[in-house]
């Protein structure tokens, strides 16, 4: 319990220092303006939503390995905080589209392959919904939760593999050294950091719930 | 009723910093996007904390009509 209070305070702590750091420190970008600042928000969430669905991976490896309800717990809530992330992704990225752009939304791969993804993982959601309860939907959520993953180095890759409007990855391998200016990348770390330790916190209480779910499930069929 | 005041002042105290930093930057005509931006991202999560509780009360409450149900069926 005072592991996740931890994680919780310094999420709190480091999102407002994001925020400060986000509004009163960075510079302005000169092409793109203030909307620029929807950076910080926009790809650390989009990273986040790729280290849910790597999760996602190990839990089910895990549960078609072993068969551990544990695995499979882990997965459900890493799918589930991992559509959370993707959601915000696509939303903040359409209201950074429109001044930008002129437009919400368009078909550039690299929008497309991230709503795809956050189709394949809803999907896996509703499939853990309505799949019979025990160790089937397990299985089958957990075959979709690895085959979905392969839309994630997709989205990566998107605007390496079609150029378009949307601009190259300025993080990560593919990014070009000195992309991004020094304050500019301090301000994207700790946003990366502040979002890591709130998905950390936010997974390791969902687990805790999706196990006591699994919990009450199995009382109620033992006792009908 | 007084979770969600609590979520609506740490609402307004992680939106401060951009009504601050709104007098000293330029092109007012992205604001709208940008406070938009933090809005959503801060109503989500705590929209899905709210979620997490609810399912919790949920949860606690089925424990405890199972456990009644047990203990009557025990005794009969």
């Amino acid at each position: 319990m005072t592991g996740r209070l931890t994680l919780l305070g310094s999420s709190g702590v480091l999102m407002m220092l994001l925020l400060t750091l986000i509004f009163l420190w960075v510079p302005t970008d000169i092409v793109l303006g203030i909307s620029q600042r929807i950076f910080y928000f926009h790809v650390p969430m989009a990273l986040v939503a790729f280290l849910a669905f790597v999760v996602v991976v190990v839990g089910s490896i895990g549960y078609l390995w072993k068969k551990s309800e544990r695995m499979d717990a882990l997965a459900y809530a890493a799918a589930e905080i991992g559509v959370l992330f993707t959601t915000l992704m696509l939303i903040t990225g359409m209201l950074w589209a429109k001044p930008v752009w002129g437009v919400w939304w368009t078909w550039s791969p690299q929008l497309t392959t991230s709503l795809i993804l956050w189709f394949i993982y809803t999907a896996y959601l509703m499939l853990r919904s309505y799949a019979p309860q025990g160790d089937q939907g397990a299985r089958y959520g957990a075959v979709m939760g690895i085959i979905g993953f392969v839309d994630v180095p997709i989205v990566y890759m998107a605007a390496k593999w079609w150029r378009d409007v949307h601009p190259e990855a300025v993080v990560g391998p593919l990014a070009d050294e000195g992309s991004l200016e020094g304050k500019m990348v301090i301000a994207f770390l700790v946003g990366l950091l502040a979002f890591t330790t709130l998905f950390a916190y936010l997974l390791m209480e969902r687990y805790t719930l999706r196990r006591q779910e699994s919990l009450v499930e199995r009382l109620r069929y033992s006792h009908v | 009723m007084s979770k969600r005041l609590a979520a609506l002042v740490a609402t307004l105290i992680l939106l401060t910093p951009a009504m601050l930093g709104s007098s000293h930057t330029e092109g007012e005509d992205y604001l709208p996007f940008l406070f938009a931006v933090f809005a959503v991202t801060w109503m989500a999560f705590f929209g899905y904390a709210f979620f997490m509780t609810r399912k919790q009360a949920d949860l606690k409450r089925e424990i405890d009509i199972l456990r009644q149900s047990i203990e009557e069926s025990e005794g009969t």
